[in-house]
């Protein structure tokens, strides 16, 4: 049976999370999100002038998803961009809970590592519970941890891009050596098979947007992603087979009629 | 008195208060607030004194990945 997929402390019974931008509208969004399975979904916060519906429309049909919100810094290119952010989501969203992104660069949207620890630090003296988005580096996947992070997100690939995971040896690295530390992959996963391939890795869940959101039927993607999370998982725990060389007969060989009887 | 709301500049009155101006400018249920970059807490809208130049960013929900 599948382990207890937990995040600081609580329990989910989904390892999925996901986004809710970018869909053709919120009512698709909210039927994506529910066939997903998910629990837990990501939004932020923006200037918006108030005569504006629109906003108002999609933070209610992201609050009747009952899903637990995950407030991100998305766009922040400094820690003290990212700690105000923060602590207005908290005001608004009324959670500690934090996706902590700061942007180093502008082209690949690769996250600051440095920004990014002293921000986790700072954020999570200040009672934060900070899940940060970061690349597949070692050195600064420990630092979080160090930092106080109890969950980290480690990138497949630059957001957006659907390109899968593209650093296959650095994320074994990471998740042979953080074994006791929820790694969820965040970002760059395109396809389902993606996302169960990191499962079957060990990885403890996925979150993605884009690739659900820009599907042409997204509720259908949503559920197909779920299945594959799901497989992923059961296999990561099933244990995969050791691959090999050469051939070897699944069906038995002794009692094999004609035997040699073409040789001379 | 010269301020910005959310880019704009706009000249107010300077006996208006903080809660004031933001009811004047449609802001109501789910918003946070930040003046000059800095977090202000709900809780501090009526004693936090608006100045000239003062840079207000009013920021309300939206879906994000």
């Amino acid at each position: 049976m599948d382990k207890a997929f937990t995040l600081y402390g609580e329990e989910f019974r989904s390892r999925f999370l996901i986004g809710s931008a970018l869909y053709p509208s919120p009512a698709i969004m909210k039927e994506a999100v529910a066939a997903s399975g998910s629990q837990i979904i990501t939004l932020s916060l923006r200037r918006q002038n108030p005569a504006q519906q629109e906003g108002r429309a999609i933070w209610d049909y992201i609050q009747q998803t009952g899903c637990k919100l995950l407030p991100n810094t998305a766009g922040c290119k400094t820690p003290k961009e990212a700690i105000t952010l923060a602590e207005m989501s908290r005001e608004i969203f009324q959670t500690d809970w934090l996706k902590l992104e700061i942007i180093g660069d502008d082209y690949n949207l690769q996250p600051d590592p440095f920004g990014l620890v002293d921000a986790a630090r700072e954020l999570i003296k200040r009672g934060f519970k900070v899940l940060p988005y970061t690349t597949d580096d070692l050195v600064v996947c420990n630092k979080l941890r160090d930092a106080g992070c109890e969950v980290i997100m480690p990138w497949g690939a630059p957001i957006g891009t659907g390109q899968g995971l593209l650093n296959k040896y650095s994320l074994r690295t990471l998740r042979e050596r953080l074994p006791d530390i929820p790694l969820i992959i965040d970002a760059g996963i395109g396809a389902p098979s993606q996302a169960c391939e990191a499962m079957e890795m060990g990885f403890d869940g996925i979150l993605l947007n884009t690739a659900v959101a820009k599907a042409q039927n997204p509720v259908l993607m949503a559920r197909a992603f779920a299945q594959a999370i799901e497989a992923g998982r059961s296999a990561y725990e099933a244990g995969l087979m050791l691959k090999r060389q050469t051939a070897s007969p699944s069906t038995p060989t002794i009692g094999m009629p004609f035997w040699h009887q073409g040789q001379k | 008195m010269d301020i910005l709301i959310n880019g704009q500049h706009i000249t107010i009155d300077t006996a208006l208060s903080l809660p004031d101006l933001l009811a004047q400018q449609g802001f109501q249920g789910s918003f946070a607030l930040a003046i000059n970059g800095d977090f202000v807490p709900k809780s501090e809208y009526a004693s936090t004194p608006l100045n000239e130049g003062d840079a207000l960013d009013v920021l309300t929900p939206i879906s994000g990945g």
